[in-house]
């Protein structure tokens, strides 16, 4: 119940790009590889993934209402947040400066995201060049908008589990 | 329109079948939010839409927010919560539901093949999403600012992304810290 109440701050904290320093190197709640994979099946099931992680987290340690308390600390506290600054907000958004701040703020989450990606990948023990080749050429179609996200991942998934479920060769 | 448990009952049922197709974030919701926010169901303009876009995105907390933002400029505060609800319980019960299928049949063969197959789909999915994240960061930057600094931008943001992924792998302190000094170099650099 406290991990729980400490998930509430996290809230205000942040979201996606934050979620392994909050889960991971503060609170220890989660091995770096039970992040991976609980991140990834937070990815790749319909949703947003911090709040799927929250969800699957929650459940895992206090069962059905765990995840529900873990849900409502994460995104109740940052409501509020939002909607009174939606009231309160003028028009300062459109000032340069704050737009510059913004964008900036917006690549430096990308580069956080891109620390997790590499993280993601340090934890594939087995055919790791194969991984890799199957999470490019995703990126790449994501990127290029050959496919949407769910078909690119949906595609990803049959691959790769024909790929990991292939004999090894000896 | 006039009926307000009508309008919160199509927020209900459009916001919960967005929250199904949610594959890959909040992100990337943004295009089919759209469409029922603005261009079907004209619960919000254009500009209400951007605004709350640019919100969701400023401010701390989850991108997802987005959702009960839109809720709450249709529909007041229950709008807000009945859009948050709406999109959450759908997705929330199909992960918890997915994860206890993984933990019941740990060590399977399916299963371990499963989760190998899970990581270069994430990773992917991440590597996506932070160039779709630097791309919409140049395009959104001030127009007096970009006009000067053609090529700088693009590279600034570029350098910018690749130096917080190394000191957040290099230091594990709060990532707070990496995003504030970001905006401090950004909002000296917008400025010029």
């Amino acid at each position: 119940m406290i991990q729980l109440a400490r998930l509430g701050l996290v809230g205000f904290g942040g979201v996606g790009p934050q979620a392994y320093h909050a889960f991971v190197e503060r609170s220890g709640w989660l091995s770096v590889e039970d992040f991976t994979e609980l991140y990834s099946v937070a990815q790749a099931l319909p949703g947003a993934n911090v709040m799927n992680l929250c969800a699957i987290s929650g459940d895992r340690w206090f069962g059905p209402l765990g995840a529900l308390a873990a849900v409502a600390s994460i995104t109740l506290p940052p409501l509020v947040v939002i909607l009174v600054a939606a009231s309160a907000v003028a028009h300062i958004e459109h000032a340069p400066r704050f737009v510059g701040a913004e964008c900036a703020v917006v690549a430096a989450s990308a580069g956080l995201i891109f620390a997790n990606a590499y993280r993601v990948f340090g934890t594939i023990a087995r055919r790791r060049s194969a991984a890799i080749a199957i999470a490019a050429v995703i990126a790449a179609a994501v990127v290029f908008h050959a496919l949407s996200m769910p078909v690119a991942t949906l595609i990803g998934l049959v691959v790769g589990f024909a790929v990991a479920a292939a004999p090894v060769r000896s | 329109m006039t009926d307000p448990s009508a309008v919160l009952l199509q927020i209900a049922l459009r916001i919960g079948g967005l929250s199904l197709v949610a594959v890959g974030g909040g992100n990337a919701l943004i295009p089919s939010l759209h469409d029922q926010a603005v261009t079907t169901m004209h619960w919000v303009t254009e500009s209400g839409f951007a605004e709350a876009v640019g919100l969701s995105q400023a401010a701390p907390g989850p991108n997802m927010l987005l959702m009960p933002l839109i809720g709450w400029q249709t529909a007041g505060l229950a709008g807000a919560l009945v859009a948050l609800v709406a999109f959450l319980a759908p997705s929330s019960t199909i992960a918890i539901l997915g994860s206890r299928l993984l933990v019941r049949y740990e060590g399977s063969r399916a299963v371990t093949a499963f989760k190998w197959a899970l990581r270069p789909v994430a990773g992917g999915l991440m590597v996506s999403a932070g160039i779709v994240l630097v791309v919409s960061a140049v395009r959104t930057w001030p127009p007096t600012a970009a006009a000067r600094f053609a090529f700088g931008v693009p590279v600034g943001a570029a350098l910018l992304a690749a130096a917080v992924a190394y000191a957040s792998m290099r230091f594990k302190w709060n990532p707070l810290v990496w995003l504030a000094a970001a905006a401090f170099i950004g909002a000296l650099a917008g400025g010029v």
